[in-house]
């Protein structure tokens, strides 16, 4: 799994329980899922992440550098889908979910990228954001967490929607495998 | 984060009459389109806004970008 936002690559082991991976049961660990979200194509990968701080629902945003795909992180599927759909409506932006609820979110309908209100109105919306991740325990920024996360030219261990990428040796590293 | 026209008027205030952007990000999502965004909408402010070619579009072959910026260098043969 990727530690330390990004900077870090562990191996864990995790059951297999009806042909899905049991991730949940280390409360450590959440999900990560970048899809494309051009129109280029469908591409999407997923890998697993430790130490973000997470304890339920999910965080996803539009704005990940430098190719802002779309990146999800959450503790359980429904939520991830949540977050997604919410993004979908709003255009973009950024929003944390739990429980199926929108927490707080900030809409940036123009690309994906931009707001079309005013700074006081967007610093509004970030707050709601940020006070929702610190609620579902994401406490050390959690903008940065969402949006530096995929950028696959800084060190060291990335998810973009092609896979987890080593960095330094510029190649795809496998996410997950299957052990007997 | 903010369209052009908010980002003059929160920074206008402070003295900053000038800025020099890289619309990279933009670019990457929608091309060139988000280039010509960017002009336009910073055409008629009362801020001058340089805007310079993207400076990493396409940013890597490992990630899936929207990118059609691509530079001829000239040098020596």
């Amino acid at each position: 799994m990727i530690t330390d936002r990004g900077k870090g690559l562990d191996v864990c082991t995790v059951p297999v329980t009806n042909g899905n991976v049991d991730w949940q049961s280390d409360p450590d660990l959440a999900l990560v899922s970048v899809w494309h979200r051009h129109g280029r194509n469908d591409n999407h990968a997923s890998a697993l992440i430790a130490g973000t701080g997470l304890r339920t629902g999910a965080l996803a945003t539009t704005y990940a550098h430098d190719s802002h795909n779309l990146v999800v992180i959450g503790r359980n599927t429904t939520d991830m889908a949540a977050a997604a759909n919410a993004l979908r409506s709003s255009g973009g932006g950024y929003v944390a979910v739990s429980g199926g609820e929108v927490l707080g979110q900030v809409a940036l309908p123009v690309a994906g990228l931009l707001s079309q209100s005013s700074v006081p109105e967007v610093a509004g919306e970030y707050a709601s954001y940020i006070a929702a991740a610190n609620g579902v325990g994401v406490v050390e920024n959690p903008i940065r967490l969402v949006t530096s996360l995929p950028l696959p030219v800084v060190p060291n261990f990335r998810p973009t929607d092609l896979g987890l990428v080593d960095v330094s040796r510029q190649t795809f590293v496998p996410a997950f495998e299957f052990c007997r | 984060m903010i369209e052009p026209e908010s980002f003059a008027a929160v920074v206008l205030p402070h003295g900053t009459t000038t800025v020099m952007i890289d619309p990279h990000e933009i670019a990457n999502v929608v091309g060139l389109r988000g280039v010509a965004y960017m002009l336009e909408a910073s055409a008629e402010l009362p801020l001058r806004v340089l805007v310079q070619a993207p400076s990493c579009c396409r940013l890597s072959r490992l990630v899936t970008s929207t990118c059609v910026v691509q530079a001829r260098l000239s040098g020596p043969e």
